[in-house]
């Protein structure tokens, strides 16, 4: 403090802009630099490098502080940028007069922070897009150039805190087709980029740990007076995983209590819809400018997120029950007062024009149950989320048994029956209250889910609607034969995973019995079934090895085994299958079912040893044909892992029992 | 007094009829059998655990287990799916757990 220079504000801006310059220089050719230093065997040391760079911008900002000082000294004295010359026409730039100012107290980045939130309270408090845009033209770039600084970014938020939630609101235009100006998306764009970085700072040591951002923001984004203009920042902020978790899931809490108290979620209506274009085009702009949707986007990108929020073990059922809906779409509008009085006498309508939402909820959920499996307090909430999302859609089956979830949500529903398919096979027949768990109760193994018998059901029935639906979950339960004579075979407890998958199968197959499909749409179940069967076993499903002992390694790895393979037609590719595919259809139901996993589980488990010079078994690789026909017929009565062949294709069969 | 009589019989019969007929109007239902289940294996689990037959180091740290009382639970799903193959008196515990289910509720202890 006290160290006051004389400076020229228009040779300090100099000097700001060609350090900048300076840094930028060395930030792009950094790598390049060391990468030359070290071939050439310097002796400067040159791993100090990134952090000078780093240092040189903090000089940058420190300077660039400075100038702004200096420059509102110089207009405290009465300088403007156009004045008017004597014996001259017109306005002329003027130079600012010198200024004295203290060198070390401007120099820190915390004033600029603090001016940059007042610049930023008045813009807003004008209510005036016109002037606020002006006000802010240089606020983006020097949001941006502060993302890192905490200094800064403490003076920011403590200054412009609540207020700057609420920019949108204050930016958006009046008329016009596009809502938001360019000018005022970047504004969005920055206070997003500076709300995200902020929300992982921490500040403090030991007890006194704490977030950067003041409380009152914190507050302020957990009341959410306008959560339209709070989900903007976060549209318009970067990628989900460049936020704070925590902070993500409270603002997606936030949002979702906002949206079932009916508050105010929609971009605002400009001017009165006159016409059916008119309230159509609004509708197209509320699903453009949907904040709830924007907020579920970013958190199912974070991941953990939206594991923190469906993962609570208190609060994630309430919002699962949100999610797990079909109210997910713009509301509509009234079609009644555009249409002729002649065709329309009077009285509401139901509403029209309705845009579909539902791709950020199906991403949040299938988000929430995608942590990997495992020990982690990630992979518990992930379990936790798996058992409020089969209860939500349970409960919305019994409260509305006629409505079909939308398609996107019902995929998340599937995807998430595949993610946990051991779990739930292991659930079937028992109705006690669904829980997280580890596996066999042991804290040192991974996490695993018993769900309800009941709810499990309720959830299928949800999620399988059309043959192929069935088709593709039984393909899956197929394939997933190889994992469960693998792991029965090596964890040495008395587990019997093929007697559970056989449990789950059973209970698709009486669901598909209960929907009375006609022939020919059996036919298109029993393609997709072969299909994703066939999918998983030729993709990298051969990869999977249980070559350690059975552990929580091990059993995580069986927890995730035929989840991961999505159909898709990469294995038409594979000339043997495709050969295979193209052949009888009595022959590949025979084959390709049941003994293909069957002896693929035994070989992962280390069981069987195939024939050195065995032409169905190359590189890890299964290919079915002729030979393998001839070598299973020859070790029927051979004995693997306890059972012989034959009786492991039997309990294989037994479990995938053909109850057409 | 007869009328009144013959009244609520036929009030009765009409009660029956209709709950005869929502029952069978219903698709497959395995709920029943699920409560059933439930109920079967906590007593299969509670006989074998009153006569000693379980050794100890199976029911170690157990969360289902509290002083001798089976509790119904997710946790003793988990505990059976890990032991659906285990042979106590003869009889694996899914043979055990499926004989009692289908005897349910006259199933008894046979110990």
């Amino acid at each position: 403090m006290g160290d006051f220079v004389g400076v020229d504000p228009e040779n300090l801006k100099e000097l700001t802009k060609r350090l900048e310059q300076l840094h930028e220089l060395l930030a792009r050719h950094s790598p390049l630099i060391q990468q030359k230093m070290q071939k050439w065997g310097s002796e400067v040391a040159v791993t100090s490098l990134p952090g000078l760079i780093a240092a040189a911008l903090d000089d940058v900002r420190d300077m660039d502080a400075r100038t702004t000082r200096a420059y509102e000294l110089a207009r405290e004295q009465g300088w403007s940028v156009l004045s008017r010359a004597p014996g001259l026409p017109g306005l002329a730039f003027d130079r600012p007069p010198s200024v004295r100012l203290d060198w070390e107290a401007t120099g820190q980045s915390g004033n600029q922070g603090k001016r940059d939130a007042e610049t930023l309270a008045a813009a807003l408090a004008a209510k005036n897009p016109e002037e606020a845009r002006t006000a802010l033209l240089g606020l983006p770039e020097s949001l941006q150039r502060h993302l890192a600084d905490e200094d800064y970014q403490a003076a920011f938020w403590a200054g412009a805190g609540p207020l700057a939630l609420r920019a949108a609101r204050a930016l958006y235009e009046r008329t016009g087709s596009a809502l938001f100006s360019a000018e005022s998306v970047s504004v969005l764009r920055a206070l997003g980029a500076s709300l995200a970085a902020a929300g992982q700072m921490r500040v403090g040591t030991g007890k006194d740990r704490r977030p950067l951002l003041p409380d009152a923001t914190r507050a302020a984004l957990a009341a959410n007076s306008d959560p339209w203009s709070v989900g903007m920042l976060v549209k318009y902020g970067p990628e989900g995983r460049s936020w704070d978790s925590r902070l993500l899931a409270d603002l997606t809490r936030a949002m979702l209590d906002a949206r079932a108290a009916g508050k105010t979620i929609w971009p605002p209506a400009r001017g009165p819809l006159e016409t059916d274009a008119d309230a159509s085009r609004h509708q197209r702009l509320m699903a453009e400018y949907d904040a709830v949707g924007a907020v579920l986007q970013r958190a199912a990108e974070n991941g953990m997120a939206a594991r923190h929020a469906l993962g609570d073990q208190a609060t994630g059922l309430k919002y699962a029950r949100m999610l797990v809906s079909d109210s997910w779409h713009t509301p509509g509008y009234d079609p009644g007062p555009f249409l002729s009085s002649y065709a329309h006498p009077g009285g509401v309508l139901p509403p029209t024009g309705q845009v579909d939402l539902s791709a950020p909820t199906a991403a949040f959920l299938k988000a929430a149950v995608s942590a990997e499996r495992g020990t982690s307090a990630d992979a518990k909430e992930s379990a936790w989320s798996v058992v409020h999302i089969v209860q939500a859609t349970a409960e919305f089956s019994k409260l509305h048994p006629q409505t079909v979830l939308p398609i996107q949500i019902r995929q998340a529903l599937t995807y998430t029956i595949e993610r946990y398919l051991p779990d739930f096979a292991k659930s079937v027949g028992h109705d006690f209250t669904a829980q997280p768990l580890p596996k066999e109760n042991d804290p040192a193994n991974p996490w695993t889910v018993v769900v309800r018998n009941s709810e499990l059901e309720a959830m299928l029935a949800q999620a399988l609607r059309a043959p192929e639906d069935f088709g593709r979950l039984k393909g899956t339960l197929n394939a997933r034969v190889a994992v469960a004579v693998a792991a029965t075979i090596k964890d040495p407890s008395d587990a019997d995973y093929l007697s559970e998958i056989a449990g789950l199968y059973g209970m698709v197959q009486r669901l598909q019995n209960d929907r009375h499909f006609a022939d020919e749409q059996l036919r298109d179940e029993e393609e997709t079934r072969n299909q994703t069967a066939l999918a998983i076993l030729a993709g990298g499903f051969g990869a999977l090895s249980f070559s350690n002992p059975w552990g929580p390694g091990t059993i995580a790895q069986f927890l995730t085994g035929g989840s991961a393979p999505v159909v898709n037609e990469s294995f038409d590719t594979d000339h043997a299958l495709r050969a295979l595919k193209d052949n009888a259809d009595a022959f590949r139901k025979q084959v390709l079912q049941i003994e293909v996993p069957v002896v693929r589980g035994l070989i992962a488990s280390g069981a069987l040893h195939p024939p050195r010079d065995a032409s169905w078994y190359t590189n890890g690789r299964l290919t079915p044909n002729a030979e393998f026909v001839e070598w299973l017929s020859d070790h029927a009565e051979t004995s693997y892992g306890g059972r012989t062949l034959l009786q492991w294709i039997r309990a294989a069969q037994e479990a995938m029992r053909m109850q057409q | 007094m007869r009328a009144l009589k013959a009244g609520t019989v036929v009030l009765l019969f009409m009660a029956f009829a209709l709950s005869a007929c929502t029952r069978d109007e219903e698709p497959h239902r395995p709920d029943d059998e699920v409560q059933r289940r439930d109920q079967a294996l906590v007593a299969v689990v509670q006989c074998l655990v009153d006569h000693d037959r379980i050794p100890d180091a199976h029911l170690r740290d157990q969360p289902w287990l509290v002083r001798d009382k089976v509790r119904g639970s997710a946790e003793l799903v988990e505990w059976l799916s890990s032991h659906r193959d285990t042979v106590y008196e003869g009889k694996t515990l899914q043979a055990w757990e499926d004989e009692a289910t289908a005897g349910w509720p006259g199933w008894r202890c046979p110990l």
